[in-house]
C-alpha cells in the first residue's frame, strides 16, 4: 500500500516537471521582454505556431531535430513580424499582440485543414515523438527517480533558466536590455538602439516560445487545435510573479506546473472529478498568483484607487 | 480643408486600405488553394447578397458582434482592457440559459428578465476582472483573461454536469420552449430582433458615452486617469461600472445567440464572439456608432466564408485568416502616418490609434503599458 | 582663430509645421564656454540636440574641427568627440553610478561586464575632476546634483573634446552653480570646448566668453562676453522691451485659511518624503516654497490636492479638517489646485481644448445629465477671452497649443470659473515654467490680484526668482522638511535662500 502511494506520488513529481517545461520557456521569454520593457501577450501565438511547425516539421521528414527546427524558425519569424508591427509599422504593441494570437490561431487551423482535411488537428501517423532520456545513477536513485525519463527539452528548459540568467544579468547585452527596458529614452540618448535590443528580445522569446511548442506537440505526437491551452498567458503571469528575474519565474513556472501535473493526475486517479473543473483549475490558481502577487507588491496606492 | 479633415480622410484611407489588403490576401489564398477559384471566389464575396437565407445571416452573424463590440469599446473608452468577453458571453448564457429552462411559469415576459440576468452574470465577472485591478493592482488585461478562461470551462462543466440532453450525442441542453425563441424577421435566416437591440445599444450607447456628463468622465478617465483624479472624478468607481457595462453587454450577447440561433446551450456557443468583439472596436477606432459597420464587415466575412464553405472547397476558416489579418494591419499607425503626411503638410500627432489603451491607467514607460509587472524600480 | 565648429543654414520643422529652426548659421571657437540663450522655445534645444546627434535637420550642414560633421545619430556625435548633457537627464535610476557610466561602453572580461574595472575607473575620473561620487550607489539615491555630475562624467570619460550642457543650471542650487562653474572652467583649460545653454542671463554673463542670442528659431544677435550688457541681451532675447513690473505687493494678511500639521508621507521603503510639515498660509498672503526639485514639492501639492493621503498629520482650511477630502470637495470648498505637471496631471492630451477646458464646469451646464454642448462652449470661449488663451479650434487636441496655453487654459479653468470670487486659497506650483516672459507676467499679475482680493496663495517653486518676487512670507524645503521660514518682499536674499535649499538647516544645527 505504502509502496503504491510512493510510486503515484513519483509519478505526480514526475508529470508536474513535465508540464512545467512549456511555462517555464514560455516564462523566460516573457521575462526577457519584459526587461526590455514590452509586454509580450504574442507568447500565447507563438506557442501555437510553434506547436504546429513542430509536427509538420517532424511529419514531413520523420525527423524529431527537423521538428524542433522548424518550431524555432517557425516562431522566430512570427515574433520577428509581431516585433516589426509594434515596433516599426507603430502598432500598439498589445493589440498587435492580440492580433498575433488571432493569425496564429487562425493560421494553424486553416493549414491543418488543408493539409489533413480535419479542422484543428494534425498529425502524420509515421512521425516520431520525443522520447525520454533516462538519466543514469538518477534513474535509480529511489527518490529521485522522477528526475529521470524526460525528454531532451525538458533538460534544456533548465539549463536556459542558467544561461537566460547569465545573459540578462552579467552580460554587456543584458545590461543594455535592462537599461532599455527601464529608460528607452535615455537609452537612445545613451547610443544604444533600443528597437534592436527589442527585435533581440521579441526574437528570443520567439524562439523560447517555439520550443515550448515543439514540446507540446512532439510529446504529443500531434497538433490539436487549443492544445496551448492558455499557457502562454500562464508563462506571461509567471514572469511577472517572478519579479523580473529567471529564478522566481523558475519557481512561479513550478508551481504553475504544480497545478497542471496535479489537475492531470486527479482526471486519472478521481474520475468524479469532473475534468472541466480540473481543467479550469490552473486559470484560477493563475489569477490567484498574480492578485496575490499584485496586492504584497504595490503597498502604494495607484491611480485607480479612489 | 482644415487639418482635422484631413486627419480623418487619412484615417479613412487607412482603414480602407487595411480592409482592401487584408480582402486581397484571403483572395489570394483561395485562389491558391481552390480547385476551381472562380466559383469559390465569387461565392465568397457574392454569396451573402445572393438570398434571404445568406443576407440574412450576415445581418445575425453581425448582432452578437454588434454587442460585445460595443462592450469591448466601452472598455476600452475607460481605459480598461476588457479581454474576457469570451468567457462573459459564456456566462451570461448560462445564466439566461437556466432560467429560460427551468421557468417558474412560461411567458414571453420572461425573455427580459432573462436578458437582465444575462447582463447581470456577464457584468459580475467584467466588474470582478475590475475590482481585482482598482483593490489589488492586478492588471485586468490577464485578469479578465483568465477569469474568461475558468468560465468557460465551468460552462462546459454545468452544461455537461446539470443542463446536458443525455439522448443527445453530444453535450447540449433541451431545446428552448417555444416561447422563448425569438421571432425569426427574415426567415428561413436567424435573423431576430438582437440585431435592431445592437444597433439601438449601439446609439444609446454613442449618446451617453458623448452627451452626457456620465459618459463625459468615462471618457475623461480613458484619456488621462491622472487627470481625471486631478479634476476630482472617482475614477475607480467609473471604472468599475465601464467594466460591468461591458461584460454586461457580452452576457447580452451570448443569451441572444440562445433565444435566437442555437435554440439551446451547446458547448462551442460563443465561436470566438469575445475576441472577434476586441477586433470589432478596433476597427470601429472605440467609436460606439463605427461599431455597426464593422460588425456588419465582420458579418459580411463570416458569412461570405459559409458560402463558400457550403458551396465550394474552400474552409469557411477563410473569414478568421482575413480577419486576423485586418487586427494586424489595424494596428499599424504607420499607415495613417503616412497617407496623413502625403495628404498634407500637416502635424500627423495623436492619429487614430490615439484613444487605445497607451496603458490602461498608465505606465508611461513601458511600451504597450498594461502589466502588473513591477513598476520602477 | 580658426572656427571649430560651424553651422550652416540649419532648419528643422517638427511634425510639418511647429518651425523649431529657421536657417541657423553661427560658429564656436575652441577652448571657449559658448552660452546660447533665449526664451523657451527660441531653438536653443533643438540646435544643441543637431549638434549632438540626437536630430537630424532638414536643411543646412555642419563642420566639425575642419571636417564636414552630420551626425546620424548620438553615437556619430560620440565619435567625434562630442557629447552632451540633457535638460532631462538620461540616466537609469535602478542602475549604480558605475553602470550607468559605463553603459554602451562597458569594459569586459570573459564576456561578462567587468563591474570592478567599471568602478575602478569612474573612481579615477571623479577624482581626477573634483566631482566626488560613489560609483557603488544607485542612482535613484543620488541628489540632482549628483546625478548630473554622473551625467557630465559619463560624457568626459569618453574624452569628449565638446561638451554641450543643455540648461545644466535649470536644477541646481546656487552653490551648485558655483561647483559647475568650477568644472567648466577646468575643462576650458584643458582646452575643450563648452556649449552652454540657458536663459538665466546672471549665469550666462559670470560664465560665457561668447553668448549667441536666438529668438523663434533664429539666431538674433552674437556679442562677446566683454562687449555684451544685460540690458541689450534682454531686449534681444524679447524682440521688444517690455515694460519692467517693479512690484511691491502689500496688502496686509488677515487670518489663517489653509493650515497643515505635521504632514509626513513615507514611500514604499519607508523613507519620508514629507517630513512633519506644519505651516500655514493666511488670507490675503502669498507664502512662497522655495527649494530644489525633488525635496517634497511634487508630494505636497499632491497633498493638499487631494492625489494622496499622507501618512500622519492633517490639513486644515478654514478650521475645517480636509486631511481625506476628495479632489471634488476641495474644490467645493474653495481650495484652487494647479499642479506642476502641467501634461501629466493638468491636462488630458490626448482629449481636445473643449474637453479639457470644460471639466470644472460641465455639471453646471447640464440638464438632467445631459450636456447643453452649445452654452458649454459659449462658456469655455468666454473663459478663453478674459485669460487670453488662444485656442484656434476647440476640437483639436489640447497637446496642439503652446505651454503657455496650455498652462493660461489651467489657470482659466480652475481659477476663472465662476465661482472663483468664492476662491478661499489656491495651491499653485511652478506656475511659470516653460512659458515667455509675458505669460509669466500675466500669472503673475494674477496671482496678486486674488492675493489681493483676500485669497491664501501657497506657492510652490523653483524658480528663485519667482519666489522673490511674489512672496511675502519664504518657505524653503529641504528633504522633505521645512527648514526656513524667511521674510519675504525683498527681506530675503537670494544668496541667504540657496544656502538653506542646499544644506537645510545644518548652519542652525551648527551655530
Amino acid at each position: 500500500m505504502s509502496s503504491l502511494a510512493e510510486v503515484f506520488n513519483l509519478q505526480l513529481l514526475f508529470d508536474v516537471l513535465r508540464m512545467t517545461t512549456p511555462i517555464l520557456l514560455l516564462a523566460l521569454g516573457g521575462m526577457i521582454t519584459d526587461r526590455a520593457g514590452v509586454l509580450n501577450i504574442a507568447l500565447e501565438g507563438l506557442l501555437v505556431f510553434g506547436a504546429f511547425a513542430a509536427v509538420v516539421g517532424t511529419g514531413m521528414t520523420g525527423n524529431l531535430l527537423v521538428g524542433v527546427v522548424a518550431a524555432l524558425v517557425g516562431s522566430g519569424l512570427l515574433s520577428l513580424a509581431f516585433a516589426w508591427f509594434a515596433l516599426y509599422l507603430r502598432g500598439n504593441i498589445f493589440i498587435v499582440g492580440l492580433a498575433t494570437n488571432a493569425f496564429a490561431a487562425a493560421v494553424t487551423t486553416y493549414a491543418s485543414w488543408l493539409i489533413s482535411g480535419r479542422e484543428g488537428s494534425l498529425s502524420y501517423p509515421q512521425a516520431p515523438t520525443i522520447g525520454p532520456i533516462s538519466v543514469p545513477l538518477v534513474k535509480d536513485a529511489h527518490f529521485l527517480s522522477f528526475l529521470s525519463g524526460h525528454t531532451v527539452i525538458d533538460y534544456t528548459a533548465w539549463a536556459l533558466v542558467l544561461v537566460v540568467s547569465f545573459v540578462v544579468f552579467r552580460t554587456r547585452m543584458g545590461l543594455r536590455l535592462r537599461a532599455v527596458g527601464q529608460e528607452p529614452l535615455a537609452a537612445r540618448a545613451v547610443g544604444l538602439s533600443v528597437r534592436r535590443i527589442r527585435y533581440l528580445a521579441v526574437l528570443a522569446s520567439g524562439l523560447l516560445a517555439g520550443l515550448a511548442g515543439a514540446q507540446l506537440s512532439l510529446t504529443l505526437g500531434g497538433f490539436v487545435q487549443n492544445m496551448s491551452a492558455g499557457r502562454g498567458w500562464i508563462g506571461l503571469v509567471a514572469s511577472i510573479v517572478g519579479s523580473g528575474t529567471a529564478f522566481g519565474s523558475a519557481a512561479a513556472s513550478l508551481l504553475f506546473g504544480a497545478t497542471e501535473g496535479v489537475a492531470n493526475s486527479l482526471q486519472i486517479t478521481a474520475p468524479k472529478v469532473p475534468a472541466q473543473l480540473l481543467f479550469a483549475l490552473p486559470y484560477v490558481i493563475t489569477l490567484a498568483a498574480l492578485v496575490f502577487y499584485s496586492a504584497t507588491r504595490s503597498r502604494k496606492k495607484g491611480v485607480l484607487d479612489t | 480643408m482644415t487639418d482635422r479633415l484631413l486627419d480623418r480622410l487619412a484615417d479613412g484611407l487607412s482603414l480602407a486600405l487595411t480592409i482592401g489588403v487584408a480582402l486581397v490576401a484571403g483572395a489570394v489564398i483561395i485562389w491558391l488553394t481552390s480547385a476551381d477559384p472562380g466559383h469559390a471566389l465569387r461565392a465568397f464575396f457574392l454569396g451573402p447578397f445572393q438570398n434571404k437565407l445568406f443576407f440574412g445571416n450576415l445581418l445575425q452573424t453581425a448582432a452578437p458582434l454588434l454587442l460585445t463590440g460595443l462592450g469591448v469599446a466601452v472598455a476600452f473608452q475607460v481605459g480598461a482592457v476588457n479581454l474576457g468577453a469570451e468567457g462573459q458571453v459564456y456566462a451570461g448564457a448560462l445564466a439566461g440559459a437556466t432560467l429560460l429552462l427551468f421557468p417558474p411559469f412560461v411567458s414571453p415576459w420572461l425573455i427580459p428578465v432573462a436578458v437582465v440576468a444575462a447582463g447581470a452574470a456577464g457584468a459580475l465577472f467584467a466588474w470582478l476582472a475590475g475590482w481585482l485591478r482598482t483593490r489589488f493592482g492586478a492588471t485586468e488585461v490577464i485578469g479578465s483573461f483568465l477569469i474568461g478562461a475558468a468560465l468557460i470551462q465551468l460552462f462546459d462543466f454545468f452544461l455537461r454536469r446539470y443542463l446536458a440532453d443525455p439522448t443527445a450525442g453530444f453535450p447540449t441542453s433541451k431545446p428552448l420552449a417555444a416561447t422563448f425563441r425569438l421571432a425569426r424577421l427574415l426567415p428561413p435566416s436567424n435573423l431576430n430582433v438582437m440585431f435592431a437591440i445592437g444597433i439601438v445599444l449601439a446609439v444609446v450607447a454613442f449618446f451617453v458615452l458623448y452627451r452626457t456628463t456620465f459618459g463625459y468622465r468615462i471618457r475623461l478617465t480613458g484619456l488621462s486617469v491622472k487627470y481625471a483624479r486631478y479634476s476630482g472624478i472617482r475614477v475607480g468607481w467609473h471604472f468599475l461600472v465601464a467594466m460591468a457595462i461591458s461584460g454586461a453587454l457580452a452576457g447580452i450577447a451570448g443569451v441572444g445567440e440562445v433565444m435566437g440561433v442555437q435554440g439551446r446551450l451547446v458547448t462551442g456557443l460563443s465561436n470566438n464572439l469575445g475576441w472577434n468583439g476586441v477586433t470589432v472596436a478596433l476597427v470601429a477606432r472605440l467609436h460606439p456608432l463605427g461599431v455597426i459597420p464593422a460588425a456588419l464587415l465582420y458579418g459580411y466575412l463570416h458569412s461570405g466564408a459559409t458560402v463558400a464553405g457550403l458551396t465550394s472547397d474552400v474552409s469557411p476558416r477563410i473569414a478568421a485568416i482575413i480577419q486576423s489579418l485586418i487586427f494586424y494591419l489595424i494596428t499599424a499607425q504607420a499607415i495613417y502616418v503616412w497617407l496623413r503626411r502625403r495628404l498634407g503638410a500637416a502635424r500627423a500627432n495623436a492619429g487614430p490609434g490615439g484613444a487605445l489603451p497607451s496603458g490602461a491607467a498608465g505606465r508611461p514607460r513601458r511600451q504597450g503599458g498594461p502589466s502588473a509587472a513591477r513598476s520602477d524600480r | 582663430m580658426a572656427p571649430y565648429l560651424v553651422c550652416e543654414g540649419l532648419s528643422k520643422t517638427y511634425g510639418g509645421t511647429l518651425r523649431a529652426l529657421h536657417g541657423v548659421s553661427l560658429s564656436v571657437e575652441r577652448g571657449k564656454v559658448h552660452a546660447f540663450i533665449g526664451e523657451n522655445g527660441a531653438g536653443k534645444s533643438t540646435l544643441a540636440k543637431i549638434i549632438g546627434g540626437m536630430v537630424a535637420p532638414d536643411a543646412g550642414s555642419m563642420s566639425f574641427d575642419g571636417k564636414p560633421y552630420a551626425p546620424g545619430k548620438p553615437r556619430d556625435a560620440h565619435a567625434h568627440g562630442i557629447g552632451m548633457v540633457h535638460q532631462h537627464f538620461t540616466l537609469f535610476p535602478a542602475l549604480t553610478v558605475a553602470e550607468n557610466i559605463v553603459l554602451g561602453d562597458e569594459p569586459t572580461r570573459l564576456g561578462q561586464v567587468d563591474i570592478a574595472r567599471a568602478v575602478e575607473e569612474v573612481r579615477a575620473l571623479s577624482e581626477e575632476y573634483g566631482m566626488p561620487l560613489d560609483p557603488r550607489r544607485r542612482l535613484h539615491d543620488l541628489s540632482v546634483g549628483e546625478q548630473q555630475r554622473v551625467e557630465i562624467l559619463k560624457e568626459l570619460r569618453r574624452d569628449v573634446e565638446l561638451l554641450i550642457l543643455d540648461e545644466p543650471t535649470a536644477v541646481l542650487t546656487p552653490q551648485e552653480v558655483e561647483r559647475l562653474f568650477k568644472g567648466i572652467r577646468r575643462l576650458i583649460r584643458e582646452n575643450r570646448t563648452v556649449i552652454f545653454i540657458a536663459h538665466k542671463l546672471e549665469e550666462v554673463l559670470a560664465i560665457a566668453d561668447e553668448i549667441t542670442v536666438m529668438r523663434k528659431g533664429r539666431v538674433v544677435g552674437h556679442r562677446d562676453r566683454a562687449e555684451a550688457t544685460k540690458e541689450e541681451l534682454v531686449q534681444l532675447m524679447v524682440g521688444e522691451s517690455l515694460p519692467v513690473h517693479e512690484r511691491r505687493y502689500g496688502a496686509e494678511p488677515g487670518g489663517e485659511k489653509l493650515v497643515t500639521r505635521e504632514l509626513t508621507i513615507r514611500d514604499e521603503r519607508g523613507r519620508p518624503e514629507l517630513d512633519g510639515i506644519t505651516l500655514s498660509v493666511n488670507a490675503g498672503e502669498i507664502l512662497g516654497l522655495a527649494g530644489v526639485e525633488g525635496n517634497g514639492q511634487q508630494a505636497l501639492e499632491q497633498v493638499l490636492g487631494g492625489l494622496i493621503t499622507p501618512t500622519t498629520g492633517s490639513v486644515v482650511l478654514n478650521g475645517a479638517a480636509i486631511t481625506r477630502a476628495s479632489p471634488a470637495r476641495r474644490r467645493r470648498l474653495g481650495l484652487a489646485y494647479v499642479p506642476a505637471d502641467r501634461l501629466e496631471w493638468g491636462c488630458a492630451p490626448q482629449a481636445s481644448v473643449f474637453e479639457n477646458a470644460m471639466t470644472q464646469c460641465y455639471r453646471r451646464e447640464s440638464t438632467a445629465g445631459i450636456l447643453r454642448r452649445r452654452r458649454l462652449r459659449q462658456v469655455v470661449r468666454s473663459m478663453f477671452k478674459r485669460f487670453d488663451v488662444r485656442a484656434p479650434d476647440l476640437d483639436s487636441p489640447i497637446s496642439s497649443l503652446s505651454g503657455g496655453n496650455i498652462q493660461k487654459l489651467i489657470l482659466a479653468r480652475e481659477l476663472g470659473s465662476e465661482r472663483s470670487e468664492r476662491l478661499e486659497a489656491i495651491v499653485i506650483s511652478n506656475p511659470s515654467r516653460g512659458i515667455d516672459i509675458r505669460g509669466v507676467q500675466f500669472v503673475h499679475d494674477l496671482l496678486a490680484g486674488y492675493r489681493d482680493a483676500g485669497c491664501a496663495i501657497l506657492l510652490i517653486s523653483t524658480d528663485l526668482d519667482e519666489i522673490l518676487a511674489l512672496s511675502d512670507r519664504i518657505g524653503v524645503l529641504y528633504t522633505g522638511r521645512l527648514v526656513a521660514m524667511l521674510p519675504g518682499q525683498g527681506r530675503t536674499s537670494k544668496t541667504e535662500l540657496g544656502r538653506y535649499m542646499l544644506q537645510g538647516d545644518d548652519k542652525e544645527r551648527a551655530a
